[in-house]
């Protein structure tokens, strides 16, 4: 069987595929992007999870906030950490490091026995279908322009969550940013 | 908000309320059908079309103003009585409002379908096309008021028509002239208009030739009555206005004096600019006329000389009315009205004639047998349907929520609570000078008349941002009538799909309540009438069958209890079989055979609210979309409502909703398990005892209480939340119920008690089980509102499950 | 050239991992015809697909390449699979398409009868071909999947092309 999934791997795309004897014959088509002018860069905000660096499409995170005391949600599901006030707006703060099998349990960070949170810790205000949701985020990094040529898929043995929540890599200089769905990411 | 999706909300809001305005008016016409089409509605419904266009118009939204364009001109049509309201324009209207509401979501959706481009085409041409003409009669009634050629020269086409009908129509006619300072004329005649809006027809108003004094200026209006003299100067008590009967001549003199009438204005519109010239006798003419200022350069004496003739000097005549005979078409149930302001009504009327029937644009109508309708139409209305009738639009079920955000406020509401902010503001600064002066003279702050004067002013602040409070809270507050009256249309709907013969009875729609509300509401209430009509009521055969009258009754009622709103939907249809509920409960697992004896008739209704259950055997197109009794109880719950069913086989089914009139703010308890926090809504606390450990027994491995002799049932919070229990050597009971259950909930600690201000929790959380929302108390501590109605079914299913 | 957006709104799939529970991914394969046989390709391989173009013929290019198309400044070459695979050109028809596949980081272009579909594959559901291997080389359907009655045939660009580049080289003279 190792024969077929060598073959059923030379089948699938990768951008760094073994195209030995090829490359003569299709000259003169590889990468020219960079000179297309439909190359247009996309904004992501880069963040930190458990020290491993992660991002999202701007716009879909509405606002970053400091992470204010939360209110905890009895009998919610694992990953709703609880609900926070922004500015008179209730919200669900959510984890996702369960999901990306970063941590095996959310952290408690509401209720009268929750420690303080650490200084960098950030929520990030997503928009989704089923209305605004707060990301927990051990820290913000900033906003990054990524060009298209600059995003792959991930790479083999990548650790991805269990639900595609991971769609991409993007590389820019020697920084690497897993790319993920928000949507995917939060849901239930 | 970007500047454009700003625009479009605003445009969407407005145009919401056009289409309300437009949707009330059609729907009182619609229930009208067959009898004469009361002007006020239709001209209502011009105006609403003419808005509309021009706002669209505004907003780029081209084929809302091309369909807007189009309903303009047939309601135009239909008012100058240049066409017949007919069964086939009430439809056409109808569907172009369908065809309007389409458009406006498309718009707020940013989207355009074709479908819906095509459809407004066609109806645009269908529009166009619509109506049989009406035959203008020879000979003009107009000629036969006594009305100076110059005022009636000033009149526009559709007031010429009014008045027109108002003299075929008998209807008494009188020139009522006040006059008011310059300074508040617009109040004053807004005013006049009010007392005489429900006394009859205002078909015009000018301003009056003769001065109003220095500074003032007068107006006279021309006015169609439905009451006599004596109600006409009763009415007017108070206001400055002056009445004096308009004559109208029999038939026969007609000729004579138009001849007569002829010669008078060629000299006395000598020196006008009348040269609009020697008014012949108007024919239902096309074009409009000149506008008001024709009017004003009449020069006094002019008038002088012609106001005799109407009767102002002389001492009022009864109106003569042309025999029969003279009429164009004869209306055996006219009724006349005398207009003798001193002495009754001398002249003959048929018998049996009910009052002034509205003026109409029907020839030959018979029946006009309403009553004074110039009033806001009584509250219970009947819609009838019959079958087959116009096409419906799109079966397409789509949610009856408005589109906007926005209430409508009254801003004399809105004035009383900026005069109440002023108010806030003076306190304040004598806050400021107290805290002011105790800073400068130490001494001061240990007096006791200072403390006098402190407490003094923090009291007025707390009875000042309590009423702020209360006036902000009524500012969100509309009638639930908003959405019966939506229902109403969508009921026609439904019942023509289901083939069913029904009578829709609306009561209650001006009790109000919170705008959130009465937004939600709509889908229930939507489901539950579906429900009524698909399932509940019968064919109309089966019920004739059944000695039941062929039509059912289904009907929609608010009424206001205090704290609470009830709103009941109810029909007199072949009721709940009860026993095929418990057999599906049972066969679905959702009871047990035994727990099926035990329970008693009301507990086997409400089964029908738990999730996955339906006795529909034929889950029809119009109703089968999977979303179930618990859906609405769930719906409600979230706005601390409660559903409650009563039914009986043969007979029909009541569904109560029970609504908080707003849940903006309440009074809660605060309340503490392991440490945390929760706010227990008091409005469902019975009361709270403290209890020993030793207190609580165990009776068939339930918890419960002896609470002055009686069992109460009994659960720990800490418990049913997953919570850390902590030891404590007393337990502090919140009883809490609604309707006939009753639930002790053990808590730790007592925090007090608080007005808070409850927010929903949305979209995300509407499944957290247990809590029905969430609220400041200051400090940045948000803390849980329980959901008491929740907590009571699940307290009483876990009971029913340990059973 | 596809924007970010896209790349974001299919969902890659993992390459293979002996470790992870590789049958149950789901890859998307793009099918096609040439003649009467469906054949697919990976979609992530398949970037565009393009309507009859304009082909410039190469003297002295291969014969398995019809000629070269411009297109958005990158030149490609096109390759006639109907030719390649049945042996025969064919006439262009209505539904005649041009793929525009990735191999590494270049393109070449390829000519199909017609376009089927973008089709969602557990991995574990493509099964081996009964390959006729020709000694020494590797195949160019590389495995199958699909119901009885519609077979689809997985096809490797690459040793296709490795293949006739052989071929061709072997045939002219050194």
């Amino acid at each position: 069987m190792s024969r077929f999934t060598e073959l059923l791997d030379d089948f699938f795309y990768r951008p760094d595929e073994d195209v030995a004897g090829l490359q003569d014959f299709a000259a003169g088509s590889d990468g020219v992007r960079a000179a297309a002018p439909e190359e247009i860069p996309e904004e992501y905000l880069a963040f930190q999870l458990e020290g491993e660096c992660y991002a999202l499409p701007i716009r879909g995170v509405r606002e970053i906030s400091k992470v204010p005391p939360l209110t905890e949600i009895p009998r919610a599901e694992p990953q709703l950490l609880g609900l926070m006030n922004l500015r008179g707006e209730l919200l669900p703060v959510y984890d996702i490091k369960v999901r990306l099998r970063l941590a095996e349990r959310p952290p408690m960070v509401a209720g009268p026995d929750a420690p303080a949170p650490p200084r960098s810790a950030r929520i990030l205000v997503l928009r989704t279908e089923a209305g605004p949701a707060g990301v927990w985020v051990d820290g913000v990094v900033g906003v990054v322009k990524l060009k298209p040529s600059m995003l792959e898929s991930p790479p083999p043995g990548m650790r991805v969550g269990d639900r595609d929540c991971v769609v991409g890599m993007g590389r820019r200089g020697p920084s690497l940013y897993i790319l993920l769905d928000a949507e995917q990411a939060l849901a239930s | 908000m970007t500047p454009r999706s700003k625009a479009l909300a605003e445009f969407v809001a407005e145009a919401t309320e056009i289409l309300d305005a437009l949707a009330r008016d059609l729907l009182a016409l619609d229930e009208r059908r067959g009898q004469e089409a009361d002007p006020e509605l239709v001209n209502g419904i011009f105006r609403a079309a003419h808005s509309l266009k021009g706002l669209s118009g505004l907003f780029g939204q081209e084929r809302i103003a091309r369909l807007a364009h189009g309903t303009e001109d047939l309601l135009d049509r239909l008012r100058l009585g240049r066409l017949l309201m007919d069964g086939a324009v009430l439809d056409a209207l109808i569907e172009v409002l369908d065809a309007f509401q389409a458009l406006l979501g498309e718009a707020a959706r940013g989207t355009e379908s074709e479908g819906l481009s095509a459809r407004v085409e066609a109806m645009a041409a269908r529009l166009a096309s619509l109506g049989a003409p009406v035959e203008v009669p020879e000979d003009d009634p107009l000629e036969r008021l006594e009305l100076d050629a110059q005022v009636r020269a000033v009149f526009t086409e559709y007031e010429e028509h009014r008045l027109r009908e108002n003299v075929r129509r008998g209807v008494a006619l009188w020139r009522v002239r006040a006059a008011f300072d310059l300074s508040d004329f617009d109040k004053g005649l807004a005013e006049l208009n009010a007392r005489l809006k429900p006394l009859g027809e205002v078909i015009s108003t000018l301003p009056s030739a003769q001065p109003g004094g220095a500074h003032g200026i007068a107006f006279d209006l021309i006015f169609g009555a439905q009451v006599d003299g004596a109600g006409l100067e009763a009415g007017l008590s108070g206001t400055p206005a002056e009445l004096s009967p308009l004559r109208v001549r029999p038939a026969v003199e007609a000729v004579t004096h138009a001849l007569v009438r002829a010669a008078e204005p060629v000299a006395a519109a000598r020196d006008s600019e009348a040269a609009e010239g020697s008014p012949p006798p108007k024919r239902g003419g096309g074009r409009k006329k000149g506008p008001r200022a024709a009017a004003t350069p009449l020069a006094p004496g002019v008038q002088q000389q012609s106001l005799p003739h109407l009767g102002e000097a002389a001492p009022p005549e009864p109106l003569e009315w042309p025999a029969p005979g003279a009429e164009p078409a004869a209306k055996p149930s006219d009724s006349l009205h005398a207009l003798a302001p001193t002495t009754a009504t001398e002249l003959e009327l048929p018998p049996g004639a009910a009052p002034a029937p509205m003026v109409a644009y029907l020839q030959g109508a018979a029946k006009a047998s309403r009553g004074l309708s110039v009033a806001p139409p009584p509250p219970s209305s009947a819609v009838g349907t019959g079958a087959g009738s116009a096409p419906s639009a799109s079966a397409a079920d789509t949610s009856l929520r408005s589109l906007t955000q926005t209430v409508r406020v009254d801003i004399g509401r809105l004035d009383g609570l900026i005069n109440m902010v002023g108010e806030l503001l003076l306190i304040k600064a004598n806050l400021q000078r107290l805290a002011e002066s105790a800073r400068q003279d130490g001494a001061v702050a240990l007096s006791k008349l200072f403390g006098q004067e402190l407490a003094r002013e923090t009291r007025g602040l707390e009875r000042k941002l309590e009423a702020l409070q209360e006036g902000l809270l009524e500012a969100r507050m509309v009638p639930v009538g908003q959405v019966f009256d939506k229902l109403a249309r969508l009921v026609r709907r439904i019942t023509r799909e289901a083939g069913k013969e029904i009578e829709f009875v609306i009561g209650g729609g001006d009790v109000e309540l919170d705008k959130l509300i009465v937004e939600e509401l709509s889908d229930p209430l939507m489901h539950l009438i579906r429900n009524a009509i698909d399932h509940g009521v019968e064919s109309p055969d089966a019920r004739l069958a059944a000695g039941k009258p062929r039509r059912a009754v289904v009907s929609l009622r608010a009424e206001q209890k205090g704290n609470h709103v009830v709103i009941e939907v109810s029909d007199d249809g072949a009721g709940i079989d009860e026993a095929r509920v418990r057999e599906v409960a049972i066969t679905r697992g959702l009871i047990t055979f035994a727990q099926a004896q035990e329970m008693g008739r009301r507990e086997l209704l409400n089964l029908i609210f738990q999730p996955g259950f339906s006795t529909a055997r034929s889950i029809s197109e119009l109703s089968g979309r999977g979303v179930g009794l618990d859906v609405v109880k769930n719906n409600l719950g979230n706005l601390s409502g409660i559903i409650d069913v009563w039914s009986e086989r043969g007979r029909g089914t009541a569904f109560h909703l029970t609504l908080p009139v707003t849940l903006a703010i309440i009074r809660a308890l605060l309340v503490g398990v392991s440490g945390r926090t929760y706010a227990v809504p008091l409005n469902s606390v019975l009361e709270i005892v403290s209890v020993q450990p030793r207190d609580i027994r165990t009776v068939e491995r339930r918890e419960v209480l002896d609470l002055r002799g009686q069992t109460l049932p009994f659960v720990r919070l800490a418990r049913m939340f997953a919570l850390p229990e902590r030891p404590v050597s007393r337990h502090f009971v919140v009883v809490v119920g609604l309707a006939q259950e009753r639930l002790g909930i053990a808590v730790d600690e007592l925090h007090g008690q608080q007005d808070i201000v409850t927010k929903p929790l949305g979209g995300r959380l509407q499944s957290i089980r247990g809590i029905s929302g969430a609220t400041d108390l200051g400090n940045r501590r948000t803390v849980l509102v329980l959901d008491v109605a929740a907590l009571l079914e699940e307290g009483m299913a876990l009971e029913r499950r340990r059973a | 050239m596809k924007d970010p957006v896209n790349l974001l709104s299919r969902r890659p799939h993992a390459a293979p991992d002996e470790a992870a529970p590789a049958a149950d991914r789901v890859v998307q394969l793009c099918a096609f015809f040439v003649g009467t046989e469906e054949y697919v390709l990976d979609i992530m391989r398949v970037e565009e697909i393009l309507p009859p173009q304009r082909v410039t013929p190469i003297p002295h290019a291969p014969a398995f390449v019809e000629g070269v198309l411009h297109l958005r400044g990158l030149i490609l070459p096109v390759v006639d699979l109907r030719c390649q695979l049945l042996g025969a050109p064919e006439p262009e028809t209505p539904r005649t398409r041009l793929l525009v596949c990735k191999l590494g980081m270049r393109r070449v272009a390829v000519k199909v009868d017609r376009v089927a579909e973008v089709l969602r594959v557990r991995r574990g559901d493509i099964k081996p071909a009964p390959a006729l291997r020709v000694a020494g080389r590797s195949p160019y359907v590389v495995g199958v999947c699909g119901p009885p009655d519609r077979l689809r045939l997985l096809l490797d660009l690459k040793a296709l092309l490795r293949m006739e580049l052989e071929r061709e080289s072997s045939r002219k003279p050194m």
